[in-house]
C-alpha cells in the first residue's frame, strides 16, 4: 500500500516520496517494535510446526493414514519400555528421545509439538467466534435506536453477573458424558460426532465462544456509537445510502481495526482456558496431546521425570508470552490513544 | 447512595434466580445419577431407587426446585450426595474459608507488589526500571497457573526443601470468626506457594494497568497546574494524580475475582488444599447436585456483591460519576 505513488501527490508534498496511510503507519510502528516482531515470529514457526507436524494436511486430499513428519513419532506411539525416560535416550530399537519420554513411554518432543495444533486452533477458532458474534451483536446495538441499544447492553450486563467460568465447567461436563451415552438426539448425535473427530475439543471451542463475545460486544457497540455521528457517515447518508451500505461501507471498515487489536489482546487468554479445562480433565480427550493435559497426567511425578512437565510449560509459556508481545505491540501501533 | 445499594442488591435477586434455575436445569440434565455406584460396583436399582426416593430425586423437577429455593430461603443448602451425612453447609464451612484466605492473600500480593511496581516504572518511564518490570510483568502476564505451581514445587520444595509441597496450614477449627488464619508459621509456610502461584498473574496485570493509566493521568493539566503551584514530585502524585489513575485498575477487579476462582480450581488441585474450588469440581463428576448448587451460588453472591463494590469505588475515585 506504500508503493503506490500518484504524481500529484508528489508535488502537493514534495519531500515525501512515499504515500502514508494510517495503516502504514502503524505496520512501521509495529516492526520497529522488536519484542512485537519476535512475538510474530515465533507464532508464524508455531503455526508451520502445527500444519507440518504431521502430513494429515496432505492425507486429508490425497486419504491415507497422516506419518509424523516434523515430529519424530507419532503422539500415541507407546514404548512401555522405557517409560520416563529422560532426555537424550538412545534405546536398543534404534529410537532417540530428545526430551524423554512420558509415563506411557509416549515421545515428549513430538506430543509438545502436537500439542501446539490445539492451542493454536483455541486462539483462531475461539478468536474468531468471539469477533464475529461480538461485532454483530456490538453493531446492532450501537447502531439501532436507543431503546434497542439500551435493551440489547442490559442483557449483555445480566450476563456479566453470571459466573459464566462454571457454566462452562457444567456444559463440558456434560458433553463428555453426553459422549459416553449413544444419545438418540439427532442434533446432539452430530455435535458429539464433530467433537470426537476433533478429539473433543470442539466443544471448548463452543464453551470460550459463548464466554468471550461480551466483552467485544461492548467495545463493538462503543466504536459504532461514535462512528455512526461522524460527518462522513452523515454525508453518506445524504447522498441516499441505507443502513446496510453504511454499516458495511462506513461503520464496518473503521471499527475492524480496532476490534481486531482488542481480540488479539484477549487471544492468550483463550489459550489459557483451553489448557485450563484440559488441566482439570475437561479439554481435548486423551491420547490427544493438549499441553494442560500433558502437565496434569505427569506433574505429580515431577521428581522421577520433570521435562514431562516442563517440554510442555515451556511451550505453553512461550505461545501466550509470543500473542502477548505481538498483541501489545499491535495495541501500540494501532491506537496511538493508548500508546505511551 | 443507600438507596442506590439497596435498588442494586433488589436487582441481584432476580439475576441470583436465574442463576440457581439455570445450574438446576443443568446440572439435573447431566446423564447419570448421583447413585449410580457405590465405589467400583455399580448399585442394585431398588437401593438405587430407594436413596433416590429418600433425598427427594423422584419428585417432579419444580417440586425438587421448589424445595431447594425453599432451603435457600432458609439458609438450608441441604444434605450432600456423595459425603454420606455432612451438609453441602458444613462442607461449605469447611472449604470456604480456604478458598477466601487464598484468594485474598493473592489479591493482597498483587496490590502490595502490582500498583507500587506500575507506579514506579511510569514515574521512570523509558529508563531500564520501566522496561525490566514491563518485560517482567507482560512475563507475569503470560506464565499460566499450571505451570508457575509445579515449577515453584520443582525449585522450591523438591529440589532446596525449603516450602511444603502441598496442603494447608490451618483448619476450620482454627479460623476466627469462621474464616481468618491464625498467624502460625504453618499457616503461613503452607500459604507462600500456592499464593504466588495464584497472584503472580494478577499482580502482573495491576503493574501493566497502573503504569499505562498513570502515564495518562500525569500528562492531565491539573498535574501541571499542581506543579507550577510548588507541590513536591510526592505530593502531585499520592494526592493528586493517584486516584484518578486507580479508575481503570480498579475495572478490572470484576474479571480478576472470575479469575480467582477459575485460578483457585487448578491452584487447589495442585497444592493439594481443600478449599470450595476442588470441591466443586470434584462433586459435578460425583453429580452431587446440593454442592454444584450451593458453590455455584456461593460464587455468584460473591462475583454480584464485588460488582456492587467496584461501582460504590468508582463514585468514590470520581466524584463526577453520581448514584442516585
Amino acid at each position: 500500500m506504500a508503493a503506490g505513488t500518484t504524481t500529484a501527490e508528489m508535488t502537493s508534498a514534495a519531500p515525501v516520496t512515499r504515500r502514508r496511510t494510517p495503516t502504514g503507519d502503524a505496520i512501521r510502528q509495529l516492526r520497529k517494535n522488536k519484542m512485537a516482531v519476535v512475538g510474530l515470529i515465533v507464532i508464524l514457526i508455531m503455526i508451520f510446526i502445527a500444519l507440518f507436524v504431521d502430513t494429515s494436511l496432505f492425507t486429508f486430499f490425497t486419504g491415507g493414514k497422516a506419518q509424523p513428519l516434523i515430529a519424530p513419532y507419532h503422539y500415541a506411539e507407546v514404548d512401555f519400555l522405557h517409560a520416563n525416560a529422560p532426555p537424550l535416550t538412545r534405546t536398543e530399537e534404534g529410537k532417540f528421545y530428545i526430551l524423554g519420554t512420558d509415563y506411557l513411554g509416549r515421545d515428549n518432543l513430538s506430543r509438545t509439538l502436537y500439542g501446539s495444533r490445539i492451542s493454536l486452533s483455541v486462539a483462531i477458532v475461539a478468536a474468531t467466534v468471539s469477533l464475529i458474534v461480538g461485532l454483530i451483536y456490538g453493531m446492532i446495538s450501537g447502531y439501532g435506536s436507543a431503546v434497542r441499544d439500551n435493551f440489547m447492553m442490559r442483557v449483555v450486563d445480566f450476563l456479566y453477573g453470571f459466573p459464566l467460568i462454571i457454566f462452562i465447567i457444567l456444559m463440558q461436563v456434560y458433553f463428555k458424558a453426553l459422549s459416553a451415552t449413544d444419545d438418540t438426539n439427532p442434533f446432539v448425535a452430530w455435535l458429539i460426532r464433530i467433537d470426537d473427530a476433533m478429539g473433543g475439543i470442539f466443544l471448548v471451542f463452543v464453551a470460550i465462544g459463548l464466554l468471550n463475545w461480551l466483552g467485544m460486544a461492548r467495545i463493538a457497540r462503543g466504536q459504532t456509537l461514535s462512528f455512526k455521528r461522524k460527518e462522513f457517515v452523515e454525508a453518506s447518508r445524504s447522498v441516499g445510502s441505507n443502513d446496510g451500505r453504511i454499516i458495511r461501507k462506513h461503520i464496518l471498515p473503521n471499527i475492524l481495526g480496532p476490534c481486531i487489536v482488542a481480540e488479539t489482546l484477549a487471544i492468550p487468554g483463550y489459550i489459557l482456558l483451553e489448557s485450563f479445562l484440559s488441566f482439570i480433565g475437561l479439554g481435548a480427550n486423551p491420547p490427544t496431546p493438549s499441553w494442560g493435559i500433558m502437565i496434569s497426567e505427569t506433574y505429580q511425578a515431577m521428581r522421577v521425570a520433570p521435562m514431562n512437565v516442563f517440554a510442555p510449560a515451556v511451550a505453553l509459556t512461550l505461545t501466550t508470552l509470543a500473542f502477548n508481545f505481538l498483541g501489545d505491540g499491535l495495541r501500540d501501533a494501532f491506537d496511538p490513544r493508548l500508546a505511551d | 447512595m443507600t438507596a442506590y445499594i439497596i435498588r442494586r442488591l433488589l436487582y441481584a435477586i432476580p439475576v441470583l434466580f436465574c442463576i440457581i434455575l439455570v445450574t438446576f436445569l443443568l446440572a439435573r440434565s447431566l446423564p447419570g445419577g448421583p447413585f449410580d455406584r457405590a465405589g467400583d460396583k455399580t448399585l442394585p436399582e431398588s437401593i438405587r431407587q430407594n436413596l433416590e426416593a429418600k433425598y427427594g430425586l423422584d419428585d417432579p423437577a419444580y417440586i425438587q426446585f421448589a424445595n431447594y429455593l425453599g432451603g435457600i430461603v432458609r439458609g438450608d443448602l441441604g444434605p450432600s450426595y456423595s459425603y454420606r451425612g455432612r451438609s453441602v453447609n458444613q462442607i461449605i464451612k469447611e472449604s470456604f474459608p480456604i478458598s477466601l484466605q487464598l484468594g485474598i492473600l493473592s489479591i493482597l500480593l498483587a496490590v502490595i507488589i502490582g500498583i507500587p511496581a506500575g507506579i514506579i516504572a511510569a514515574l521512570k518511564q523509558n529508563t531500564w526500571i520501566d522496561y525490566s518490570s514491563s518485560f517482567v510483568a507482560i512475563l507475569g502476564v503470560s506464565i499460566p497457573n499450571i505451570v508457575l505451581g509445579p515449577l515453584l514445587i520443582y525449585v522450591v520444595s523438591v529440589q532446596f526443601g525449603w516450602l511444603p509441597a502441598a496442603r494447608w496450614g490451618a483448619n476450620y477449627k482454627q479460623f476466627y470468626f469462621g474464616w481468618i488464619p491464625p498467624m502460625t508459621k504453618d499457616f503461613w509456610i503452607h500459604a507462600i506457594l500456592p499464593v504466588i502461584t495464584l497472584g503472580t498473574a494478577f499482580s502482573a496485570t495491576f503493574a501493566r494497568l497502573t503504569r499505562a493509566s498513570l502515564l495518562q493521568t500525569i500528562r492531565e493539566d491539573y498535574i501541571r497546574t499542581a506543579r507550577a503551584k510548588g507541590l513536591t514530585e510526592y505530593g502531585v502524585i499520592m494526592r493528586h494524580a493517584m486516584k484518578n489513575s486507580m479508575i481503570p485498575v480498579v475495572t478490572v477487579f470484576g474479571p480478576l475475582l472470575i479469575g480467582v476462582v477459575t485460578g483457585s480450581f487448578v491452584v487447589e488441585r495442585i497444592f493439594g488444599i481443600p478449599g470450595m474450588g476442588e470441591f466443586f469440581v470434584t462433586s459435578i463428576t460425583n453429580r452431587d447436585y446440593p454442592i454444584v448448587l450451593g458453590t455455584t451460588l456461593l460464587y455468584s453472591v460473591g462475583l454480584v456483591l464485588a460488582n456492587i463494590g467496584v461501582d460504590l469505588a468508582y463514585a468514590w475515585l470520581d466524584p463526577r460519576i453520581r448514584y442516585d
